[in-house]
C-alpha cells in the first residue's frame, strides 16, 4: 500500500499519463506540488513561463502540434485567472489541455481568502469540464477524468482545482485504469446508413467540393482524406484550421474559404453542387452570410460533436462520428467515381484568373517576405502565428503539406498567442523548424516569453512583421470607417532586435527588400533562437476580403 | 425575421454533483435562451432531475438539447411533449385579510376563488391567509390575476414539474 499526500498524487498521476512537459508557475498554495516535483519529478520537464498566460498558450500549442494534451500547473487566484485567455483560446479551437490550479484550503473557500478566485465558476463556459476536488480520495479519479475528457470526443481543455488542504492530506494512491461514465459517451462510429447516403450523393455529384476543417488533423485523418480526394477526384478548399491535407495532385487544392479566402476558393464553394464538410463548425468567418452560403449545394457534414451539426448551416446528410472512422468507412464503400473533369477544368480557369497578387514597392511587402520565407524555410516547417493581418498572409502564402504544422488561434483570435505558442510547438517537435510569425501588436503582448525561449534553450525562430499599426483593425478602419485610424497607431515601437538581444536572443533588423533573403537564410541556418525585426510597408491590406456577414459572392480584391 | 418563440419544457436528468445545476442554468442563459421556470430535486440514487421551461423556436430547441448533452454530467435530455404530458406547478399566495381593507373583494370571494381553483387555505390568521394552488402555469397565472393586487403580500412558486405520459416515458 502506497500512501501519498495530494501533491505527490498529482505528480504520480502525471507520470501515469506519460506527461513529459509541464508548463508551471509556482505560488503559495501549490508549493507542496513544487516540493514534490523537486523530489520526485523525474521524467517531467518543468517549463516555467514568465506569465501564466504564456504557459497556457505554450501548453495549447504543444497539444496542437503533437496531439498529446498540454498540461499546465498554476497557483490559485491570479495564477488561475491568468490562464483564462489561454483556456478560452484552446476551448474554441478544440485543443486538449489539462489545467491544474491550486485553490485555497477548503475551509476558506467562499470567504474571499487571500488569492482566492472561483476558477471553476469563471471557467465554466470555456472548459469542456472542470472539477473542484474536495477530498484527497477524489484527486486521482478527478485527474484521470480530466485527461480522459480532454482528449476524447471533441478535444478541449479541462480544469482541475485542488485546494491546499487536499494537497497536504494523505491517502492510499491508486490510479484508475479506466474511466467510464454513463453520461459521457462520444459517438465515434458514424451511422452506416448516413455514410451510405453520403456516398450516393457523391457518386451522383457533378461539382462536388470538400470543405476541410480543423477536425481532419485533430482526428488524424489527413491521409485518409487525401486518399479520398485522389480516388474520387474531388477538389478541396481549406478553412484556417483545415490545412495539412496533401492530395497527390496539387491542383485538387483550390485555395481557402472565407473572409480572407481566395477568390476561386470562395467561388468554388458558391458554385459547387455538393459540399462535403469535414470537421468544420461553419464559423461566421468562413460562411459570411448564412442565407446565400453555398446556395446550389447539397450538404454533407461530418463532425464528432453533434452540437455542431446544423448549428449554423442546415445540412442534408449529417454524420456524427470520428472523422477517422467515417473516412475509413467511406473509403471502404465502393461507388462509381463522379465525372468531375469539367468542374476541375473550370476551377483551373478560375485559379488562373484570380491569383493572389500584390504590388512591389521600395519597402518590404509582407507578401514578398512570406513568399521568400516559403521558398527558403524547410518544407516540414511548423508555422506558428499570432493574430491579425500577418496571420491571414501566412494562411495564404504557405503550402501546408503536413498536419499539425500551422498553429494559430482561429476561433478566439487571441493576440499574444504567437511567441508562447512557438515555445510549446518547439518543445513538442524539437527536431522540426518552428517559426513564429507575429505582428508588432501581438508581439508586445507576450514578448516576455523570449526569456523563456532563452532559458529553455529552444531554437525558436521569430519574424516580427512591424508596420507600426494594429494592421487588421486599421484595415477595417480604412475600408469601413473612412480611414479614421483610431487607437491603432503603434508608432514609436521599440527596436525589437535590440530588445531581443537584451533578453539574450540573437536578432537582426531588416528594412530593405534586398535584405530579406539573406536575413531569412541566416535565420534558417541558426542553430539557436533568432528574431528578425522586419519593417514592412505600413498600410498594406489583406486581399481578397469578404466583409463580415456578407455573401461569399461579394469578394473584394482591392 | 419573426421567430415563433413558444414555451417548451425540457426534462434533464443529471448526476447529482456540486455545480451541475449551475452548469445547466449557465449554459441555457449563455446560449441566449429565456428561461421561464426551473425546478430540480434528487430522484433516485445519485441522480437529479431538472425541469426547465424555455422560450425557443424549434431549431433553437434542438440546439439547446445538443448543447446540454455537452455537459459531462448530463445523462438524458427529454423534451416534454405538450400533447402528451402531465404538468404541475404549486404556488403559495400570501394575502391580507380583506375585511377592513379598501378592496371591493371580500374574504368570502377569496375563499370561493380558492375553492373554484381546487386550492387550499393552508394558513389562516387575523392578519391574513396563505393559499395553495396547484396546476398548470396558465391555471396559476389566472388564479393570481383574479386576486386584487393590493391584497397580495407575497407569492412563492415551485416552477413546473412535468413528465411525459406512458408509453413515451422520460427514462
Amino acid at each position: 500500500m502506497t500512501v501519498y499526500n495530494g501533491a505527490r498524487i498529482v505528480i504520480e498521476c502525471l507520470k501515469k499519463e506519460n506527461v513529459d512537459t509541464l508548463f508551471c508557475y509556482p505560488g503559495g498554495v501549490v508549493i507542496p506540488i513544487f516540493d514534490e516535483l523537486y523530489q520526485h519529478g523525474e521524467g517531467i520537464r518543468m517549463v516555467q513561463p514568465r506569465h501564466e498566460q504564456g504557459g497556457t498558450h505554450a501548453a495549447d500549442a504543444y497539444a496542437r502540434s503533437t496531439g498529446k494534451p498540454g498540461v499546465v500547473l498554476v497557483t490559485s487566484g491570479p495564477g488561475a485567472t491568468n490562464t483564462v485567455t489561454g483556456i478560452a483560446t484552446a476551448y474554441i479551437d478544440s485543443s486538449p489541455m489539462v489545467v491544474i490550479t491550486g485553490q485555497v484550503s477548503t475551509r476558506y473557500v467562499g470567504t474571499d481568502a487571500f488569492q482566492e478566485a472561483d476558477i471553476t465558476g469563471i471557467t465554466m463556459p470555456i472548459t469542456k469540464e472542470n472539477i473542484l476536488v474536495r477530498e484527497v480520495e477524489d484527486l486521482a479519479p478527478a485527474i484521470k477524468r480530466a485527461f480522459h475528457i480532454a482528449v476524447s470526443g471533441r478535444p478541449g481543455p479541462v480544469l482541475v482545482d485542488v485546494p491546499k488542504d487536499v494537497l497536504l492530506a494523505e491517502t492510499e494512491f491508486t490510479y484508475p485504469e479506466e474511466f467510464s461514465l454513463e453520461s459521457y459517451k462520444p459517438t465515434y462510429k458514424g451511422h452506416p446508413k448516413q455514410i451510405s447516403r453520403a456516398m450516393d450523393l457523391i457518386a451522383e455529384a457533378k461539382r462536388p467540393l470538400i470543405l476541410a476543417g480543423g477536425g481532419i488533423q485533430i482526428s488524424g485523418s489527413t491521409d485518409l482524406v487525401a486518399r479520398f480526394i485522389d480516388r474520387y477526384a474531388i477538389p478541396v478548399v481549406y478553412t484556417l484550421m483545415g490545412h495539412g491535407v496533401r492530395p497527390s495532385d496539387p491542383a485538387m487544392s483550390v485555395g481557402n474559404i472565407g473572409m480572407h479566402g481566395t477568390v476561386f476558393g470562395n467561388w468554388a464553394v458558391q458554385n459547387c453542387d455538393l459540399l462535403i464538410a469535414l470537421g468544420t463548425r461553419f464559423s461566421d468567418r468562413i460562411i459570411g452570410d448564412t442565407v446565400s452560403f453555398a446556395p446550389k449545394a447539397k450538404k454533407i457534414q461530418v463532425d464528432v460533436d453533434p452540437a455542431e451539426i446544423g448549428k449554423s448551416v442546415e445540412v442534408d446528410v449529417p454524420i456524427v462520428g470520428d472523422l477517422r472512422n467515417v473516412m475509413a468507412k467511406m473509403l471502404e464503400m465502393k461507388r462509381k467515381k463522379p465525372d468531375t473533369a469539367p468542374w476541375l477544368s473550370e476551377l483551373q480557369k478560375k485559379r488562373a484568373e484570380f491569383p493572389l497578387t500584390y504590388s512591389q514597392g521600395d519597402d518590404i511587402k509582407p507578401q514578398f517576405l512570406l513568399e521568400k520565407a516559403r521558398d527558403i524555410l524547410p518544407r516540414d516547417l511548423i508555422v506558428v502565428t499570432d493574430v491579425g493581418q500577418h496571420q491571414m498572409w501566412c494562411h495564404q502564402y504557405f503550402d501546408y503539406t503536413l498536419p499539425r504544422s500551422f498553429i494559430t488561434s482561429g476561433g478566439l483570435g487571441t493576440m499574444g498567442y504567437g511567441v508562447p505558442a512557438g515555445i510549446g510547438a518547439k518543445l513538442g517537435n524539437p527536431d522540426r523548424e518552428v517559426v513564429v510569425f507575429c505582428g508588432d501588436g501581438g508581439f508586445q503582448m507576450t514578448l516576455q516569453e523570449l526569456i523563456t525561449i532563452r532559458r529553455e534553450k529552444l531554437a525558436v525562430k521569430i519574424v516580427v512583421l512591424d508596420n507600426s499599426f494594429l494592421g487588421m483593425v486599421r484595415q477595417w478602419q480604412d475600408l469601413f470607417h473612412g480611414k479614421r485610424y483610431s487607437g491603432v497607431d503603434l508608432g514609436g515601437n521599440p527596436d525589437f532586435a535590440a530588445l531581443a538581444q537584451a533578453l539574450g536572443i540573437r536578432a537582426r533588423r531588416v528594412e530593405k527588400p534586398d535584405d530579406v533573403e539573406p536575413a531569412l537564410r541566416e535565420m534558417a541556418a541558426s542553430k539557436e533562437a533568432m528574431l528578425l525585426h522586419v519593417i514592412i510597408s505600413k498600410e498594406e491590406n489583406v486581399w481578397p476580403m469578404v466583409a463580415a456577414g456578407s455573401s461569399l459572392n461579394d469578394v473584394r480584391t482591392s | 425575421m419573426t421567430r415563433n418563440l413558444a414555451e417548451h419544457t425540457i426534462s434533464i436528468l443529471v448526476y447529482n454533483k456540486p455545480g451541475v445545476l449551475s452548469k445547466v442554468m449557465s449554459l441555457i442563459t449563455r446560449r441566449g435562451f429565456n428561461m421561464e421556470s426551473v425546478s430540480a430535486e434528487k430522484t433516485t440514487g445519485d441522480k437529479t432531475r431538472i425541469i426547465v421551461a424555455v422560450r425557443a423556436d424549434e431549431q433553437s430547441l434542438e440546439q439547446i438539447q445538443k448543447q446540454l448533452y455537452k455537459i459531462v454530467d448530463v445523462l438524458k435530455v427529454t423534451p416534454i411533449d405538450p400533447e402528451h404530458r402531465i404538468i404541475k406547478e404549486l404556488a403559495f399566495v400570501k394575502v391580507k385579510n380583506a375585511s377592513g381593507s379598501t378592496s371591493r373583494t371580500g374574504n368570502m370571494e377569496l375563499f370561493q376563488l380558492v375553492a373554484v381553483f381546487g386550492g387550499e387555505i393552508v394558513n389562516a390568521t387575523p392578519s391574513g391567509f396563505v393559499f395553495q394552488v396547484t396546476g398548470s402555469r396558465d391555471k396559476i397565472n389566472s388564479f393570481l390575476s383574479l386576486i386584487p393586487e393590493n391584497l397580495i403580500v407575497e407569492i412563492a412558486r415551485t416552477g413546473i414539474v412535468a413528465i411525459n405520459k406512458w408509453p413515451s416515458t422520460v427514462e
